[in-house]
């Protein structure tokens, strides 16, 4: 069994692809997809999670309500969220620190600084 | 007094220093030892850098190369050239033009951050565009940072090949302000979309024309026997 799961909330496949590539090269990590803000509320509900990597500009529910949502569940509260992201402005950042974001990392994206950032949250 | 029998003075001291010198030079052979294990070690930190580096840049290819090969759709074809120059590539406005009938005309079939009225007028001609089209070779502006360019002038214009022949051409105007110019993989990535973009597009279009997908797939068989 993994010792940790992440959750990748992104609506682009070809993102999604490429951070679960990047990530299964985590030692004991579990990686899970989520196409938009409401699949990864539903997955959140009914498995533990200890990362998530979410995108902004999605359909149905964008990233931001996501995290707003994930913050004001107490289980959730100190979960360790990554925004993943072609928004590179100083405003974006802003808001989706002050939501409640850990981090920020905008796109195109390497995939060992996605990875390195994972380790630093989960202290690995 | 000392007791008889025992060294005294500089003389007692003597095999202390003895042990002292070969503890000393047993430190600075370790001492030795570890630097060259740390520098081993940044080493092969650095080589694995590199490495995760170069995975990652495969992996980005691959993942690229086989969204073509995936799907049969033309609009799902197009949805993927967009992923690819938004998500992966950094680009924030381009156009990608195809040949529109027998002539020499050209109709874009997939942008951003281009105006509806611009996409409409068709691609800026007697530039670049003509040039890529004419040539079938791309042309990249190289800079860092890579300045902001328009349609008319655009920071790389790509051919779109089908057995060699330019069918239309992609025109990259501007990447996201947050990236300074292109990445180690941009220009494979160009190249890809330059050479897999056409045939993907060709091959989902008559794939779509085609209303008997099942019959066709078994004269495919019949014909490769």
């Amino acid at each position: 069994m993994a010792r940790f799961r992440c959750l990748v909330v992104e609506d682009s496949q070809v993102m999604r692809q490429l951070l679960v590539f990047a990530l299964n090269r985590v030692r004991d990590m579990e990686v899970v997809e989520a196409a938009d803000g409401v699949d990864a509320l539903r997955k959140l509900q009914v498995g533990r999670f200890d990362i998530i990597i979410t995108d902004i500009n999605m359909p149905i529910m964008d990233g931001l309500k996501l995290i707003k949502r994930v913050r004001s569940d107490e289980s959730y509260k100190l979960v360790p969220i990554i925004v993943v992201t072609t928004e590179g402005s100083q405003e974006d950042r802003s808001r989706a620190l002050a939501l409640g974001a850990n981090a920020y990392i905008t796109k195109p994206i390497q995939g060992p600084q996605v990875v390195a950032k994972v380790k630093e949250l989960l202290g690995l | 007094m000392g007791e008889p029998g025992v060294p005294r003075g500089t003389a007692a001291l003597s095999p202390f220093r003895k042990g002292l010198e070969q503890i000393e030079q047993q430190s600075a052979t370790l001492q030795r030892i570890a630097k060259g294990l740390d520098e081993f070690v940044r080493d092969q930190e650095g080589r694995l850098a590199e490495l995760e580096q170069e995975l990652n840049d495969t992996a980005m290819l691959y993942v690229a190369s086989e969204q073509f090969h995936a799907a049969l759709d033309p609009k799902q074809i197009l949805k993927y050239v967009r992923e690819l120059l938004e998500q992966l590539m950094g680009a924030e406005v381009f156009a990608l033009y195809l040949r529109s009938g027998s002539g020499n005309s050209f109709v874009a079939v997939a942008s951003r951050g281009v105006s509806d009225s611009e996409l409409a007028q068709g691609p800026p001609r007697d530039g670049p565009f003509d040039s890529v089209i004419a040539s079938g070779r791309p042309i990249i502006v190289q800079g860092r940072p890579l300045p902001s360019g328009t349609l008319s002038n655009p920071i790389a214009a790509v051919p779109i090949m089908v057995e060699e022949r330019p069918i239309g051409a992609l025109l990259l105007a501007k990447l996201f302000a947050h990236k300074e110019g292109w990445g180690q993989n941009d220009q494979q990535l160009l190249q890809l979309l330059s050479l897999r973009t056409g045939p993907a597009l060709l091959a989902a279009h008559l794939i779509r024309r085609q209303s008997d997908l099942q019959g066709t797939l078994a004269g495919l068989g019949e014909s490769l026997k």
